[in-house]
């Protein structure tokens, strides 16, 4: 069954688009907290619908940040000792690998907002270079004129 | 009988104008990605029965954003247990537990969930950790979640709700335990 247009458009002057956005990262060994940034594009805000994860070593923790707010996705919640550095959530936790079982779902979809960026941190702890590619899957809520 | 009632019959494949075969039961021809939050199209018609992706979810919420809560534990000896009171952010409402251990070889942790303010616990009992939560790549989302289209996701106190984590380590080895939600932080009801 094809989407009718109507469906396509649910809300006046919007049209879903399907689109990706990628965050790429080559994590050094041991590496704490690896930045690396997610810039919404800016012709349109992107409706997120899924996380998915690539990786070459599961020892890996991440962090996401929306910057504009400074809204943490992954929050700290164990009682930490003031030693200890919060590095966020291991990665298989977080999102599935595609290849073998699938993407995480997000169940209600985020809007973000055209430019905006997201931070990422990585912290490694598998002695080795880590890999990592996060994806989002999602829409392109495209404006157009009617 | 009503037509409300006789759709919902339908839908369960009972009485006139029951679909044959429910989806879920159908296999899948391809290896497609499906969010099963999104909204589907027709509830009794296979051919019609396509999901619609980006066209809503099936979660009567709008809006708020994801966030995972998350708690690791200090290495914990054989049957050790550990427990923390998480803070959790505000306007929480609860989707999904995740957890991971590093020993998995005799059910890896238990686990009980205690609301602290409402004194309510969400388990009945310490729970094993693969039946009650998943992961990233398995996400075990709440009945409550899925189940029932009417329900809402559990909301924890609006601000400074408390939750009770209780870890019990099933390895006779030391155990690393992480253990936490997934959910949405604020958002509306529709």
């Amino acid at each position: 069954m094809a989407t009718s247009p109507s469906a396509a458009a649910t809300a006046r002057g919007i049209v879903k688009i399907p689109r990706v956005l990628v965050v790429d990262a080559v994590v050094p060994l041991n590496t704490n907290q690896f930045p690396s940034v997610l810039t919404i594009p800016q012709d349109a805000d992107f409706e997120w619908w899924f996380l998915a994860a690539f990786r070459t070593d599961s020892r890996m923790k991440v962090l996401i940040t929306e910057s504009a707010t400074q809204r943490q996705m992954v929050y700290s919640g164990s009682q930490q000792s003031s030693s200890t550095v919060f590095n966020g959530v291991f990665i298989d936790n977080l999102a599935g690998l595609v290849a073998s079982n699938g993407a995480f779902p997000i169940a209600v979809p985020y809007v973000m907002p055209a430019t905006r960026a997201y931070q990422h941190a990585f912290t490694d702890s598998s002695g080795a270079q880590n890999t990592v590619q996060l994806v989002y899957h999602g829409f392109a809520l495209l404006q157009v004129s009617q | 009988m009503d037509s409300d009632r006789r759709d919902f019959l339908a839908w369960l494949g009972i009485g006139a104008g029951a679909a044959a075969l429910r989806p879920l039961t159908l296999p899948r021809l391809v290896n497609t990605l499906i969010n099963p939050f999104a909204r589907t199209g027709s509830p009794s018609n296979n051919q019609k029965d396509q999901y619609l992706l980006g066209d809503g979810t099936i979660i009567p919420m709008a809006g708020g954003s994801p966030v995972w809560v998350y708690c690791e534990f200090n290495t914990l000896g054989s049957l050790k247990t550990g427990r923390v009171r998480i803070p959790m952010p505000e306007s929480f409402r609860l989707l999904t537990y995740f957890g991971s251990a590093s020993v998995n070889a005799k059910g890896g942790f238990r686990v009980n969930v205690y609301d602290v303010d409402r004194r309510q616990r969400l388990t009945d009992r310490p729970v094993n950790m693969q039946t009650l939560s998943g992961n990233g790549s398995s996400p075990l989302f709440q009945g409550a979640t899925i189940g029932s289209r009417q329900a809402a996701p559990y909301a924890f106190k609006e601000t400074n709700a408390k939750v009770l984590i209780t870890v019990v380590n099933l390895e006779p080895n030391p155990n690393q335990i992480q253990f936490g939600m997934y959910g949405i932080q604020g958002g509306r009801g529709i």
